[in-house]
This record gives structure tokens, C-alpha cells and sequence, in this order.
């Protein structure tokens, strides 16, 4: 399988006032692939997924995404072509059922209108059921008791299971870019354990996706992660497999801090 | 099997028919201490109901299995009722006007229900369908059932107007420009010379169907029922045309992305919602629903002026949605009709209206925000 | 030339009333983030609350006995108190509970409250719906200067104002209760952690809003010699939009809101030809304008949404 270019920044900048939350970052990631992203806390992480999800308007550079340029795009129109993602602190809608979740997250492929909705009743329904089913088959990949929980108020689950209809919402939409922001966050050993064979659900399930994934967690990032980039005051510092990233000290002076301020301290 | 059906039937009607006479009685019922018997009892009815849970269960269970009977004989009682208020055609009118306030109140359901923007301008909408309207049958002639159809139209087109700013802004900006858009429309209606300023629009004539004229009296079966039951059976099939639209909006794509929209717009945005054009949908859906009972008001009245639009009658549904239960169709409703209703039963308090008004919508605001009715998870038939 | 000037006397004075107004929803907005819709009917209750007086001092022979500089001050002065008192009972009762729940209870909440307001102002006078007449507790003199008419009692509102608002930022600037004030307003969680009473300051924060928009309401009674019950929705949601034109949560902001929106009604009514029954129209296209274009106001910052 020949794997494409997904999306490509270049230099991609922006400013809060006077601070460049994120500075001229150039950053890659191919079909297949998965990508963690890390960085200490205020290193522009989840800035960086705001930026590609046209949450934010980049003050410079180019975002490329599949050949075209996403700069400017409503963020609306940037996740109708396939860029999907979860949030740090995780933004279900909790008052809507499990399987409601997973069913707006097939928005961008549903098609059918007001009009349809007062009028043809027969393909709204046909959509609906579609879309219960493979929502159903989605939720009961990641977990059978929120298959069977699947008319449970979702703010009404505990956090690990949040996590995981928050990437079944998100896988809903077919996606070809998957962002993940954090989702161990707050998850016992245990959690995180399972989380990781998640993950590697997806990939089987679905090959050609891309995933960037930000953690927290090295343990993760090791498992999970063919290549690392490392955010630091916006900057990226470096980049490379896990192995070659532990290794290298600008990493861990962004981690620990300079020796000589340690020892000052 | 089949006389276990049946029983259950009979049950299900009796059950009904016992509530529907209560009703027509409470109707009937106009001294203030006698008002008061029967509300007791209804609280106590519905205190009962919540705390056994057998007998809501049965009952529940029942109007579930039998859900078309259920509805089939719902409406044939509600058909019943000109005739049994035959003589007293005031309490027809309530009923009409608790009709013209439920499609108002499913109107702002979408919005203030269903995508939790607070739109006060329900008023302006209802008075650009009762004024266009009215001046296309005063000057023109034209036919009330074109007018309903303009006067929906004409709303809505003003509710796309409205819908715009909430491209740049949302919460209390989006508000404050609704308030603004209905204070606007009521200045103008009490300003401009051609709607009759402050002395608003009279002698609209009444609409009239096959030659019938709907101000004179409905014989039906050799019953002679008075004027207002023409209006009533109208606004029977509005109110019915309306919770059907109202009903399969919520149950599709449009209703829950709208439930997304109110629950996380951030989230919704990334999930490939048009935040901006679900919301003007809505404006424009719930202004069509306004101009459609202000056509029928103006029409049915015959006589409209600028204070049958105020901002008052805007926070009136408001206060209905939010008693009823935000969202729930059914729920919404019955806040129209329970808003209407109450305050002509009890007319010697007629000047603590509005202020009751205002106190229910705190309280319920304080102590059960869901409403009477909270909204429900959307169910989904399994597949077998 | 004189007219330009005469429309401008009457631009500052209108400014002054909605700047009034627009500062307590400022203060509101940066202490706990909700808009108290029912603002405009607390001040116009300023006003009622100063006819009540009024009566009773009458009654006791208190306007008679003492000399009109010292009463009218003392008068306005338990009238503001009493308002700002009113309006601190109307945090604790109806905004606190909503401190926690979705943004937009609040409003609806607010908006019931100041129908509330209304209908007991409008049940508790006899013939409450018809305008009442507003003592005059101003001089009624004027004078001309170089062909404009200058009436006195707009001067003395004038110099009130200013003296009013002046005192106000020094408050906020200079005392403890102000820095903390300027804290909540800055992060209520924060200042909560170092130690800030947050239900008292908020407290104090809707006192000086309500007694503030007291005298919005004094000044409309008094320039108009009528108040009538429902003054207040016309002048809470101008104030508002004041507010929001300046940008909602800045104090300074309040000025400029509501001078222009002063100045846009004035200018209206006087230079448009048939635009005086307009004039509202016109202060809220401008409104709607500045929403659409810059919703986070003049003087407002651009508020990054969290993700």
C-alpha cells in the first residue's frame, strides 16, 4: 500500500496578543500513520489541534490537507473532509443519549434536510436506522456495556467511558484524520491499558488513518506512536521515533530544566 | 387473546374519557373556589401518579402498546368538544386561543427547546403574519388561505433577517438582538401610517371555505354550534399539523443536531455542524409557525393593533416552553394550554396576570428547569 | 449653530442616563458573568422609590422644615440606598442560585424578575398604569448662553453624573472592597483562593450597580417630570446595549456605549427628518450594526474560546 501525504504545516504561527502560543511549526503526517505529539503543559499542544480544526485562524503559514489548504476554512468544513477529534477535557454532549453522540458525530455523511424531515419521512428513517446500526456496531467494538447502556444519559458515565464514546463519536464520521487530545487523561493504569488496545482497534479496523495523538503518558506515546514531535513554548524541538526523542536533550532540558537553574534553585 | 385486547381497550378509553370530562368540567367551572377544588385534585392526581408506580406503569404500558387508539380517541374527544361547550362559546374561544399559543410555544420549542438560543422575538414574527395578512385581505381581497401561507412566509423571511447576526454572535448578544428586532417591529406597527399606527387594522374579514363563511354559526349533525367552533376545528388541524412537523424535526438529523448545538456548539462545529446555518433554520422555522397563528388571530378577531404584539407576549411563551418542559413536544403544549387556560378561570385576579407570569418562570427556573414535562432520550427501535 | 449645540446639552444628558444604567451591567457582567436583565427596572424603581420618599417626607413635613440643598441630596442619597439594597436582595434571591446552571437561566430568569418589578410597581400605586408625576425636586430655572437655553436642573444631572462616576472608579481603584471587586471581575476562582469573600463582593458590586442605576432613574424622572411602570424595560434594554456597544464587562466601555447611543438617538430625533417616533429604532439598528461587526464592543477584548 502506498501511503499518502495526509497533512502538511508549514511554519503554521499564531499569536495571542503578544505571545506566539504556537511558532512556526512544521509538521507531517502520512496516511497510516501515527504521530504523539508532546510537550510540557502551555507548550501549544491542543493550540496546535485548534489551529488544524480552524478553531483558531493561524496568524502565518500553510495548513495542507490531502493537496488543499485548510487556512481559512470554518471549522464546520474542515471536519466535513474527514478531520476528526476529542477533547482534553472532553466534550460530550451529556445531556443526549450514548447513541445520540455517536449519531451526530455521522453528521458530515448524513444528507437529509428539513425538508426531508417533514416530508419524506421514509429516508429519514432509513438514514436513522443506518445510522443506529453502525453506531451500534461501533459502540459495541469498543465496549458491550455501553452497547447495552447505549440509551444512558451520557453525561451520566464515568470519565473512561466518556473517553470512549467520545472516539466512537468521532470514528462516526469515517474519518481519514483522527485527533486525539489527551485520552488518558484521568484514567487509572488500568484505563490507559485498555485505552492503548483501542487505539490499536482503530488502526486494524481502519488502516489508512491517520492518528496524532497527544499524551501525557510516555507509556502510551511509546506503544502507540511510530514517530514523536516535541512542542516546547510553541516551538517544535524535535522529532523522531520514541527511542531517539528519549535520547535527546533538548527534550529533556524542556522536561526537567537546565541543570545549572536546578542546581541554582 | 383477542377479549384481553379488547378489555384493555376498554380501559385505555374509559381511562380517557374519565380525564376528558374532567377537563370539560373544569372548563365549565367558573367560581374561583371551585377552580381551586378541581386544581387540588389535578395536583393530587399527578402526585398520585408519580408516587405509584404500579399504576403508572400499567397505565404507561397501556397507551404505549394501543398508541394509535390512544391517539385515535384523543382526538375524536377533542372533535366532541364545540358540542358539549354549545352554549357557551367563551370557553370556545379559549380553546382557540390555547391553540394559536401551543403553535407559538412549538414555534420557540425549536429554538429555545431544542438549540437553547433564547429568541424574544416570538411577538414580531406573530405580528408580521397577523399585519401582513390583514392588509392583504383589507386592500386586496385576498383569501385568508393565501394569506396564511404569505403571512408564514413573510415571518420567516423576517426570521432569516433576524437569523443573520447570529453568524458573529451567540448567548446574551443573540438575545439582546432579538429584543431589539421585537421592540423594532412594535415601534414601526405603532409608527407607520399604512398599519394604522396605534389604532392598528379593523374589520378584517373573516376566512371562509366552500362558500361558508367561518363567521357564521357550524351546523353539524343537526347541531347548531356557534362561530367560534369554525376557527376551532381549524386551528385543531394547525395545532395537530404543527406537532406533527414539530414531532418528525425532533425525531431526525435536523432536531439532534439542533440537541447538539445546545449542548456544545464547539464540539458540534467539529463534528461538521453548520452552527450557523442550524440556527437560522431555526429562526426561520419557529417565525413561519408565528406568522401562521398571527394570520389565523388577526383573521379570527378581526381587529389587530400594535399591543396585541408587545415584548409581554413574547416572555407569555417563553414562560409556556419553559413550564411545559424545554424540548418536549408534548410537554410544550400542554404549557400553552395550561398558560391560557388558568388565567381565565381565574378572571378576578386578572391584574396579577403578568406577575404571576413572571413569578412561574423564576421558580420553575429555580426548582425544576426540565419543566413539567422534561425531554426524553430519543428511543430507537432495536432490530430484531 | 445654536441648535448643534442645544442637540448636544441634550446628547450628554441622555449619554449620562444610559452610561449609568450601562456601568452596573458592566459591573454585574465582570463580577459573575450574567447579564441582569431586569437592571433597567431596578433604576426606574430608584426613581419610584424617590416618589415614595417624597411623600413620606411630605407627610412629616420634611420639605418644608429643612432647606432644599440639604434634603434633595438626603433624599436621593436613602433613595440610592434603598435601590442598591433592592438590588443586592435580587442577587441573593434570583441570580445566586443560577451561579452554577447554563448562562442563558440567567437571563430568562432576570427577564421574568423585572416583569416581576414591574407589575408590583404598577399594582402597588393607585392607577399604576398611567405615568406618574415626578416631584420637583431640581430647580426649574434656565438660563441663555450665547443663544442656547441651558436649563439648570439638566447641569446639576450633568455634574452629578460626573461626580458619581468619578467617585466610583476611585472606589474601585483605591479601596480594598475595589481591588476585589477588580478581582472576582479578573477570575472569581482565583480570587476565591486567595482569600476573597466572593458572596460579599459580589454583594457590594450589585449595591453600587443598583444605587448607580438609582440615579438613572432619579435623572429620567426628574428631566422628564413623569415615571411611568414600564420605563424600565425601554431603559434596561438601552442600557444594555450601551453596554454592549462599549463592550460588555468594561467599565470605561459604559461611557462611550452610552454616549453614543445618546448621541445616535439626539441627532436622530432632531436632524431626520419624521425620525423623532424612530429615534429607539435607530439606537438599535445601531446596536445590531456594532453586534455584527464587533460583537465584543469598543472597548471589549476578544475573548479566545477555551477548548
Amino acid at each position: 500500500m502506498i501511503m499518502a501525504r495526509l497533512l502538511e504545516t508549514e511554519k503554521l504561527t499564531i499569536h495571542f496578543g503578544g505571545l506566539a502560543a504556537v511558532n512556526e511549526v512544521d509538521f507531517t503526517i502520512d496516511q497510516g500513520e501515527t504521530v504523539g505529539l508532546i510537550g510540557p503543559n502551555g507548550s501549544g499542544k491542543t493550540t496546535f489541534f485548534n489551529l488544524l480544526t480552524g478553531i483558531y485562524k493561524p496568524t502565518g503559514g500553510e495548513i495542507r490537507y490531502c493537496g488543499k489548504d485548510l487556512v481559512g476554512l470554518p471549522t464546520f468544513k474542515i471536519a466535513k473532509q474527514g478531520v476528526a477529534r476529542t477533547f482534553q477535557n472532553n466534550r460530550l454532549f451529556l445531556n443526549l443519549s450514548v447513541l445520540d453522540n455517536v449519531l451526530i458525530g455521522m453528521h458530515p455523511q448524513q444528507d437529509s434536510n428539513w425538508f426531508d424531515a417533514i416530508f419524506r419521512r421514509s429516508y429519514v428513517e432509513r438514514e436513522i436506522e443506518q445510522g443506529v446500526e453502525k453506531g451500534l456496531e461501533l459502540l459495541s467494538q469498543f465496549s458491550e456495556g455501553l452497547l447495552t447502556n447505549c440509551y444512558q444519559r451520557a453525561g451520566d458515565l464515568p470519565q473512561a467511558d466518556r473517553r470512549k464514546v467520545e472516539i466512537c463519536r468521532a470514528l462516526a464520521s469515517n474519518p481519514k484524520l483522527l485527533l486525539l487530545d489527551e485520552p488518558s487523561a484521568g484514567m487509572s493504569p488500568a484505563e490507559t491499558e485498555e485505552l492503548m488496545e483501542d487505539i490499536r482497534k482503530v488502526r486494524q479496523k481502519v488502516g489508512e488513518i491517520g492518528i496524532i495523538i497527544i499524551e501525557h503518558d510516555m507509556a502510551v506515546i511509546r506503544k502507540v506512536a511510530d514517530r514523536v514531535i516535541v512542542l516546547n513554548y510553541g516551538r517544535k524541538i524535535a522529532e523522531g521515533t520514541f527511542h531517539e526523542i528519549s535520547d535527546n536533550e533538548l527534550v529533556l532540558e524542556a522536561y526537567l530544566g537546565r541543570e545549572e537553574k536546578d542546581a541554582q534553585a | 387473546m383477542l377479549p384481553r385486547t379488547i378489555g384493555r381497550a376498554v380501559i385505555l378509553l374509559a381511562v380517557e374519557a374519565f380525564f376528558f370530562i374532567l377537563f370539560a368540567a373544569f372548563m365549565k367551572t367558573y367560581e374561583t373556589g371551585k377552580v381551586i377544588a378541581f386544581l387540588l385534585f389535578f395536583i393530587g392526581l399527578g402526585v398520585m401518579f408519580k408516587e405509584w408506580e404500579k399504576a403508572r406503569l400499567a397505565l404507561t404500558g397501556l397507551f404505549k402498546e394501543m398508541k394509535i387508539l390512544a391517539g385515535a380517541g384523543f382526538v375524536a374527544m377533542l372533535l366532541t368538544l364545540p358540542f358539549i361547550f354549545q352554549s357557551s362559546p367563551y370557553l370556545i374561544h379559549i380553546c382557540v386561543m390555547a391553540g394559536l399559543f401551543a403553535i407559538l410555544a412549538l414555534g420557540l420549542n425549536f429554538q429555545l427547546g431544542s438549540t437553547n438560543v433564547v429568541n424574544f422575538a416570538t411577538a414580531a414574527s406573530y405580528g408580521i403574519g397577523a399585519y401582513a395578512s390583514a392588509l392583504l385581505a383589507v386592500h386586496f381581497h385576498i383569501s385568508f388561505w393565501l394569506g396564511l401561507l404569505v403571512g408564514g412566509s413573510l415571518a420567516s423571511l423576517f426570521g432569516l433577517l433576524l437569523g443573520i447576526p447570529c453568524m458573529k454572535t451567540k448567548d446574551y448578544y443573540l438575545s439582546l438582538v432579538t429584543i431589539a428586532f421585537g421592540l423594532i417591529i412594535y415601534i414601526l406597527l405603532n409608527n407607520f401610517s399604512w398599519t394604522g399606527g396605534p389604532n392598528g387594522i379593523p374589520n378584517i374579514p373573516p376566512p371562509s371555505l366552500f362558500g361558508h363563511s367561518f363567521k357564521e354559526p357550524l351546523s353539524l349533525f343537526g347541531y347548531q354550534l356557534p362561530f367560534q367552533s369554525n376557527y376551532y376545528y381549524l386551528i385543531f388541524l394547525l395545532v395537530g399539523g404543527s406537532l406533527v412537523v414539530a414531532h418528525r424535526l425532533h425525531h431526525s438529523r435536523v432536531g439532534l443536531t439542533w440537541n447538539a448545538i445546545r449542548e456544545d456548539e464547539i464540539a458540534a462545529r467539529c463534528h461538521g455542524i453548520d452552527v450557523t446555518w442550524y440556527k437560522i433554520l431555526a429562526f426561520c422555522i419557529d417565525a413561519f409557525f408565528g406568522g401562521v397563528a398571527g394570520t389565523v388571530y388577526s383573521h379570527y378577531i378581526g381587529f389587530i393593533s400594535p399591543e396585541n404584539f408587545a415584548f409581554i407576549v413574547s416572555v407569555v411563551v417563553v414562560t409556556m416552553v419553559i413550564l411545559g418542559g424545554m424540548d418536549n413536544v408534548f410537554g410544550v403544549i400542554i404549557g400553552a394550554i395550561l398558560l391560557t387556560i388558568l388565567p381565565e378561570k381565574f378572571r378576578a385576579f386578572e391584574d396579577f396576570r403578568v406577575l404571576i407570569y413572571g413569578l412561574i418562570v423564576v421558580t420553575m427556573l429555580m426548582f425544576r428547569p426540565q419543566g413539567l414535562f422534561p425531554q426524553k432520550m430519543r428511543i430507537y427501535k432495536k432490530e430484531s | 449653530m445654536a441648535e448643534i449645540f442645544q442637540q448636544l446639552i441634550n446628547a450628554l444628558l441622555l449619554g449620562c442616563t444610559y452610561t449609568l444604567i450601562a456601568i452596573g451591567f458592566n459591573l454585574f457582567f465582570g463580577a459573575l458573568n450574567v447579564v441582569h436583565f431586569s437592571h433597567g427596572d431596578v433604576c426606574i424603581l430608584g426613581a419610584f422609590m424617590t416618589l415614595i420618599l417624597y411623600g413620606l417626607a411630605k407627610l412629616l413635613g420634611l420639605v418644608t422644615f429643612l432647606p432644599g440643598f440639604v434634603f434633595v441630596p438626603l433624599l436621593i442619597l436613602t433613595a440610592m440606598i434603598l435601590t442598591g439594597l433592592i438590588g443586592t436582595f435580587f442577587e441573593r434571591v434570583v441570580i445566586r442560585p443560577f451561579r452554577y446552571a447554563p448562562l442563558l437561566m440567567v437571563l430568562v430568569a432576570t427577564v421574568a424578575l423585572g416583569m416581576v418589578v414591574r407589575e408590583t410597581v404598577r399594582l402597588s400605586f393607585p392607577h399604576g398604569s398611567n405615568p406618574q408625576i415626578f416631584p420637583r425636586i431640581l430647580p426649574q430655572t434656565s438660563f441663555q448662553l450665547g443663544g442656547v437655553l441651558i436649563r439648570l436642573d439638566s447641569l446639576i444631572i450633568f455634574g452629578t453624573t460626573i461626580f458619581l462616576i468619578s467617585m466610583m472608579f476611585l472606589f474601585i481603584k483605591r479601596t480594598r472592597i475595589g481591588a476585589a471587586i477588580r478581582a472576582v471581575s479578573q477570575d472569581t476562582e482565583a480570587a476565591a483562593m486567595m482569600g476573597i469573600n466572593i458572596d460579599r463582593t459580589v454583594a457590594v458590586t450589585f449595591l453600587i450597580g443598583s444605587a448607580l442605576g438609582a440615579i438613572a432613574g432619579i435623572l429620567i424622572g426628574a428631566y422628564n417630570n413623569i415615571i411611568r411602570f414600564d420605563m424600565g424595560l425601554m431603559g434596561g434594554v438601552k442600557g444594555f446595549s450601551a453596554a454592549v456597544v462599549g463592550g460588555l464587562g468594561n467599565v470605561y466601555g459604559a461611557i462611550i456605549g452610552g454616549l453614543i447611543l445618546g448621541f445616535v438617538e439626539t441627532f436622530a430625533a432632531a436632524f431626520i427628518p419624521g425620525g423623532t417616533p424612530y429615534t429607539d429604532v435607530f439606537a438599535f439598528l445601531v446596536v445590531i450594526f456594532f453586534l455584527i461587526f464587533k460583537p465584543s464592543g469598543i472597548l471589549g477584548e476578544k475573548v479566545y474560546e477555551k477548548v
